[in-house]
């Protein structure tokens, strides 16, 4: 009653961690995405870049920023600056994106379409996931359920359910025949048979009864002539009836004087062994 | 029935007296903030020149534009033509510099370096995209003819100001 009185305390480990990958184009304008940790719910939450366009100012240039789309054909992000008429300088951009699952981030690109050239090309991930986004992680995350043993697991695949067996099954899918009129005739003969021999068994039974009492009478005066079997075996005993013949006397006990004269005696004698010790 | 009446006017003449002032109170907040980015340092390649150039040892201020509605607003930018504090100086200053276009959020603000208006040491550019922009502004000074600067403690100020149309 006591336990039920406690309250239940938990907590959880559920969290989400945030971070961001290095400079994935600072070596080309093609990269993987094997820059981010391979954890299980990442999603991608901003792509961050800046490059410095070069270019006529008069020329036509289109810059993508992109990543191809690993679920289907075309990209899963991919932001077009248009430079056409436009000098050439130094964009810097921070785009967000719907927390898109790892698994659809391929491969990313700055492609250039148009008269001119990029330099010093940054882009970098901004990405983010939840601790427990597989329950079975960690015990305190919400939705842990605790996995049954192995042993356990076992002795389960032994038990079997008597029904799912082939025979037991195929005895049960039988089907009775429906009793026909022929078949009604043959049980009613069979039943008279039956009736007929218990007379006949009963008839039988007296006679073999008395020729068994016969029989066994002349066996037992055969076996008292041969004087063999010991007289316990036919001597009779003489019954009887014995009545109850315990009677006590009523009268008066009187108290014992000559042991109270002992007692008192040894009473005195005990007290003069003590003071004696004391009398010096 | 007179006193009756008598309290009933009473009574209207005390309720006409409640007049009651309800404010409406709005907030504005400015759609154009200015950030100072970066703080500029001065470099001193040789004893009469000071220069925020990398090149020349300095750094470059930068201060950025923030707009969130786009042709409401233009930044004004003045590069510095006196010291705000230096030590005793006892010949003519030749200052000069240039506001330029440093990085930008969209595009179109690449233009903003062709859009510009110069006087003086005034840079103005009307603010005609939303996002952000980085102004950098570049500044030097010469004492005299070639004239050495005392040794010291040099500062000088760019104001940005963030001006509605």
């Amino acid at each position: 009653m006591a336990l039920a009185l406690v309250p239940y305390c938990s907590y959880s480990l559920s969290d989400q961690i945030f971070g961001q990958t290095p400079n994935v184009a600072g070596d080309a304008l093609a990269w993987s995405m094997s820059y981010l940790p391979a954890q299980a719910g990442l999603t991608i939450s901003d792509v961050i870049y800046k490059y410095t366009a070069v270019k006529d100012p008069e020329s036509d240039m289109l810059v993508h920023v992109q990543n191809k789309d690993l679920s289907g054909n075309g990209y899963i992000f991919r932001e077009t600056d248009d430079w056409s008429g436009h000098p050439g300088n130094t964009i810097r951009k921070l785009v967000p994106v719907p927390d898109i699952p790892i698994q659809r981030w391929g491969a990313g690109s700055i492609a250039v379409e148009g008269q001119g050239s990029i330099e010093d090309p940054i882009v970098i991930y901004n990405w983010k996931y939840d601790t427990c986004f597989d329950p079975q992680s960690d015990p305190n995350c919400p939705g842990y359920k605790y996995p049954i043993p192995e042993d356990l697991i076992n002795v389960l695949d032994y038990i079997k359910d008597p029904l799912e067996d082939a025979l037991i099954q195929q005895e049960l899918d039988r089907e009775t025949p429906a009793e026909t009129e022929e078949d009604e005739e043959e049980r009613k003969l069979f039943q008279e048979k039956l009736e007929h021999l218990d007379k006949v068994e009963r008839l039988l039974g007296g006679i073999n009864a008395s020729l068994v009492s016969a029989g066994a009478e002349l066996t037992h005066e055969r076996l008292l002539a041969l004087n063999t079997l010991p007289v316990v075996y036919y001597k009779v005993l003489e019954g009887g009836s014995y009545s109850d013949a315990l009677q006590y006397p009523k009268q008066t006990i009187s108290d014992n004087q000559k042991g109270l004269r002992v007692g008192l005696a040894q009473e005195l004698l005990h007290q003069q062994m003590v003071e004696s010790q004391y009398s010096n | 029935m007179r006193n009756s009446i008598l309290g009933s006017i009473l009574l209207c003449g005390s309720g006409l007296a409640f007049a009651e002032d309800v404010p409406i109170e709005g907030m504005v907040e400015s759609k154009c903030v200015v950030t100072s980015d970066t703080s500029g340092v001065y470099g001193n390649p040789n004893p009469y020149t000071l220069d925020t150039a990398p090149a020349q040892g300095g750094v470059h201020p930068i201060v950025r534009y923030d707009v969130i509605v786009a042709d409401y607003y233009k930044a004004l930018i003045e590069y510095p033509d006196a010291f705000s504090s230096s030590p005793g100086l006892d010949d003519t200053l030749t200052w000069d510099g240039v506001v330029s276009v440093n990085e930008h959020t969209d595009v179109g603000m690449a233009d903003y370096d062709t859009e510009k208006v110069t006087y003086n040491n005034v840079t103005e550019v009307t603010l005609d995209h939303a996002g952000s922009t980085w102004f950098r502004v570049e500044s030097d000074v010469e004492y005299g003819v070639e004239k050495s600067f005392p040794a010291g403690i040099y500062t000088s100020i760019v104001t940005a100001e963030c001006i509605a149309l």
